[in-house]
């Protein structure tokens, strides 16, 4: 019987916890569902994250870093020009 | 996607400096069915490579998607010609042996002949004392399917009776266009079965081989009349013949027309008269038929 007020006074601690006040979404919906603030907040609806691996090159961050390298290296350099962006999904 | 290809992105991340750029947005279509269903995808897409030297001037371009064997072997031709290039004794010895390179090779494909090949030979000029110190080879430009010596051991796989060739990524090259195309290097499954004439390959090919395929049927079922390439094969097959028979021989006239230009200054005239697509138009040639006869909103 004595466990009972610390089961209260531990169950009281964690519904008036910051987090749990600003954030009314218990997590199993939240697998389903995203927070309001996060599509009001302008994040992309589910499914429209875009962002993509751009595979498994080692691609430098740019053409003129790729050149720089080349003279190093003197290798040739390989340019992969495309509409888009190569990171993302829509590409 | 070609660059989640295994061997394909160490082979390329070993042999280039690897860079991609955007040339612009790429058109999108988003089509609402109601109900929370909505699709989307990308529309009038192309990409282009560019091999060039370290400063930027262009050396080879391949238009639109390849298959990862044809891909590879493009581009193991392309390091060729950047050594044969690189071997010429001055800047002016270097131009004219890129517009000689790319005129003969328009000239061919557009006759229906197979594309000549760079060979790397031992240079029999050399002395030995000299080979020490001094690149001993010299790279020829000459005629395909003749006798070449490949790097690494060969390994003897069987073919089933009837089925084509497959080549490995130097024969690949080497071979005939639509011959190669329409060979199947990426369906080995079909064709590496049982007994039958026997084939060598590289060890370098056969793991490219041995990787899943990255092509796909047209969910449609139809096909592109594409030259060389069996009805039944999918659309990164018909990129492929396309961009050896189309695309190829009119990228080989601009680069000799163009001379050993920078890249960057190429990439306009190639977008826009290889593959019919004007960077500078925001309707990318689509404006005519998106509001000419049927009224899109803007």
């Amino acid at each position: 019987m004595r466990l009972v007020p610390l089961l209260a006074l531990g169950l009281l601690s964690v519904l008036a916890s910051p987090s749990r006040a600003e954030d009314p979404y218990d997590t199993s919906k939240r697998v389903a569902e995203r927070p309001a603030r996060d599509v009001a907040g302008g994040a992309a609806p589910l499914g429209f994250d875009t962002r993509a691996e751009p595979g498994l090159v080692r691609w430098h961050a740019d053409a003129p870093a790729a050149l720089a390298a080349a003279k190093l290296s003197g290798k040739p350099v390989l340019v992969f020009q495309i509409l888009g962006r190569l990171d993302d999904e829509f590409c | 996607m070609l660059f989640s290809h295994r061997e394909l992105a160490s082979w390329l991340s070993s042999s280039f400096e690897c860079a991609w750029e955007s040339v612009r947005d790429v058109p999108k279509v988003t089509v609402d069915f109601g109900g929370g269903n909505v699709v989307r995808r990308t529309l009038h897409g192309n990409v282009v490579t560019w091999v060039t030297d370290a400063d930027g001037r262009v050396v080879e371009a391949l238009g639109g998607l390849y298959e990862p064997g044809a891909y590879r072997a493009r581009l193991e031709q392309s390091l060729l010609v950047s050594a044969m290039l690189s071997k010429c004794p001055d800047g002016a010895a270097r131009d004219a042996a890129f517009a000689d390179y790319h005129a003969r090779q328009a000239e061919r494909i557009a006759a229906g002949s197979a594309p000549l090949v760079v060979r790397k030979e031992m240079d029999p000029s050399l002395a030995l004392s000299k080979m020490r110190i001094e690149d001993p080879f010299k790279y020829v430009l000459s005629e395909p399917g003749s006798a070449y010596v490949h790097a690494g051991p060969p390994i003897t796989i069987r073919l089933a009776e009837g089925a084509p060739a497959v080549f490995g990524s130097k024969g690949l090259a080497e071979a005939p266009v639509r011959q190669s195309v329409a060979a199947g290097t990426d369906a080995p499954s079909q064709s590496i079965t049982t007994l039958g004439a026997a084939k060598t390959l590289t060890e370098r090919s056969e793991s490219l081989l041995r990787t899943p395929p990255l092509d796909r049927p047209r969910p449609s079922g139809d096909t592109i009349d594409a030259p060389g390439v069996r009805a039944d094969r999918g659309l990164l097959a018909q990129d492929t013949a396309a961009g050896e028979t189309v695309h190829r021989p009119a990228i080989h006239a601009l680069l000799a027309k163009s001379g050993r230009a920078a890249y960057t200054a190429l990439s306009k005239p190639l977008y826009r008269d290889v593959l019919h697509l004007d960077l500078d138009d925001p309707w990318l040639g689509l404006g005519g038929l998106l509001f000419g006869t049927y009224p899109f909103e803007k």
